[in-house]
């Protein structure tokens, strides 16, 4: 490790260009230390690649980029890279290694010893919930929500003080998004660690990000924590992106039917744990809806089933809405339950799930 | 047909022992010049077309030519038909593991980069195991070429399978002509076949999915 932790990341003046395109346009940013920023702007707005400048993907054209005060470029590249974690959308697991092998290949690299490997890898399976007995798979065996968690898991594996990460959940489903989005605050405390996280969902943004920090062609346009961002908006473009769904604004005429997502891709008709584990498998999910002759019977996950013994172990009871609830009383029955999502049923029949998220519950 | 006449007479047994020690040494020899060229051509990529098309001119010259235009070299016997098998075999393997090094998704090697993986260790850990199913494969052809390249040796008194086929042809005789001639395709057929078994496994193991 080039550094046991950080203070400071600054980013002084970064340019970058591809032919006549801006790229990123003397971008100045400063991330302390310890927290978890956000940026965020449209695709093509310079994020991905201002990212990259901090672990020299990408070298600037002009501008500079200091870690703990001393410019990225005065360390060994492959030095810097292994003292940074890296989390992409694509995973990039590699397809001829096993779980166990993907994470412990820079440990391997760096002459750790076997004991010290194993050990290492079954914690970091543990803190990302993945079973232990996953670490013998190959990653076309794995969900996509499972190989981002062991996506996590490597960028993990050398402990390293900072962490980058590119739209790791973009690719996922919206109900596993939200649940992997859930697990990663949870494990951002015990983490510990500095992360830029680059996204385009707003909502991701205020869920997770301490500081977020708006670009729009390569420019970039306002950094504040979350609140300023909604109090003080820098221009027309801020406004709308923080308050992207103008929906919130009218929660007293909405209804749960107006903003719930289809339920149709969750629903699974299965007597047994291995039937629903088969369908998890094939359709690349980690959440499902049961029913019985159409009729819901409860949800669960997929770490609830590789827990449980029987298919009734499994089963949530989730908070039941019907279609024509408002929103807000919704929202607030979900808020003092504490559920980040509930069922929408008519009658006996799911026809929606509900999907909480942090700016909404602040706004009831 | 008298089949065991022609075994015993023709000593197929000890003939079949030469032949695939031929065989043997030929491919092993094809398998690490042509895996050493396909990866030197990998790091020299600009020597590359000008390799490939010299092996390929190599390639159309006819099997009886280039074991004669050898002889000068080598002399008779074993040498220059294990020259002429390898001449012949390193174009696929080279080709293929060039190919196979070259080939692997660029997001594959993009993630290795920004992991932290020198350019050695990327070649080694991740280039060349995704690159293995194609330079199987391209063993695989090169265990036809050397089967019939070796039969050929026959005739410039290389032994193996081929000298008891010369000495039908020059007996005029039918029956050892075509046990001989019918024993050198089984061997060639389970050869593949084992080479295919390889191939097949290492796709499995290696190959995208």
């Amino acid at each position: 490790m080039l550094f046991n932790r950080i203070d400071s990341i600054e980013l002084r003046g970064v340019t970058k260009r591809y032919g006549d395109f801006v790229a990123v346009d003397h971008v100045d940013l400063e991330v302390i230390g310890g927290e978890l920023l956000i940026l965020i702007g449209p695709s093509g707005s310079g994020k991905t690649t201002l990212l990259r400048t901090i672990n020299r993907l990408v070298e600037p054209d002009e501008g500079e980029v200091f870690i703990n005060g001393r410019n990225v470029r005065e360390f060994d590249v492959v030095k810097l890279r292994r003292s940074i974690g890296y989390v992409i959308q694509q995973i990039g697991l590699f397809p001829h290694m096993t779980v166990k092998e993907n994470i412990a290949l820079l440990m391997r690299l760096e002459g750790w010893d076997e004991e010290e490997m194993e050990k290492r890898v079954e914690e970091l399976l543990d803190l990302v919930a993945l079973p232990r007995e996953f670490a013998e798979r190959y990653p076309h065996h794995l969900s996509g929500g499972q190989q981002q968690r062991v996506g996590l898991a490597r960028a993990l594996a050398l402990n390293p003080p900072l962490l980058l990460m590119d739209e790791p959940f973009g690719a996922l489903d919206p109900i596993l998004r939200r649940q992997l989005q859930e697990e990663f605050a949870r494990i951002k405390a015990a983490l510990g660690r500095t992360i830029v996280f680059v996204t385009h969902d707003i909502e991701e943004a205020f869920k997770l990000g301490d500081r977020i920090a708006i670009m729009r062609d390569g420019k970039l346009i306002q950094v504040g924590y979350p609140d300023e961002l909604v109090l003080n908006p820098a221009d027309e473009f801020v406004a709308k992106l923080v308050n992207a769904d103008k929906k919130f604004k009218h929660l007293d005429t909405l209804k749960a039917r107006d903003i719930m997502i289809d339920v149709e891709p969750y629903l699974v008709e299965a007597e047994s744990v291995e039937a629903v584990l088969e369908w998890m498998r094939e359709n690349d999910r980690e959440f499902a809806v049961l029913t019985k002759n159409g009729a819901l019977v409860g949800t669960v996950t997929l770490s609830s089933l590789l827990k449980a013994g029987t298919l009734e172990e499994a089963i949530d009871e989730p908070l039941r809405l019907s279609p024509d609830d408002s929103l807000a009383s919704a929202l607030s029955e979900m808020k003092a339950k504490g559920e980040f999502m509930a069922l929408v049923v008519e009658g006996e029949r799911p026809v929606g799930v509900l999907l909480a998220s942090e700016v909404l519950l602040r706004l009831v | 047909m008298d089949v065991l006449w022609v075994w015993e007479s023709q000593n197929l047994a000890q003939r079949t022992l030469e032949h695939l020690r031929m065989f043997g040494i030929a491919l092993a020899l094809s398998v690490v010049i042509g895996v050493l060229l396909g990866l030197y051509l990998y790091r020299r990529p600009k020597l590359a077309p000008i390799a490939f098309n010299v092996l390929n001119i190599l390639e159309t010259v006819p099997t009886l030519a280039l074991l004669v235009l050898l002889l000068p070299l080598l002399g008779l016997g074993e040498k220059p038909t294990i020259a002429a098998s390898v001449i012949y075999s390193i174009l696929p393997i080279a080709r293929n593991t060039y190919t196979g090094l070259t080939s692997v998704e660029r997001s594959y090697i993009e993630v290795a980069e920004a992991i932290g993986l020198s350019e050695r260790e990327i070649l080694i850990k991740v280039r060349f195991p995704l690159a293995l199913p194609l330079i199987a494969a391209g063993v695989r052809i090169a265990v036809v070429f050397t089967m019939g390249v070796v039969t050929l040796g026959g005739l410039i008194a290389a032994g193996g399978l081929g000298a008891p086929i010369q000495t039908g042809i020059h007996l005029y005789d039918r029956d050892i002509i075509v046990v001989t001639g019918l024993w050198v395709g089984l061997l060639a057929l389970i050869l593949d076949g084992v080479a295919a078994l390889i191939e097949r496994y290492l796709r499995g193991r290696y190959g995208r999915r």
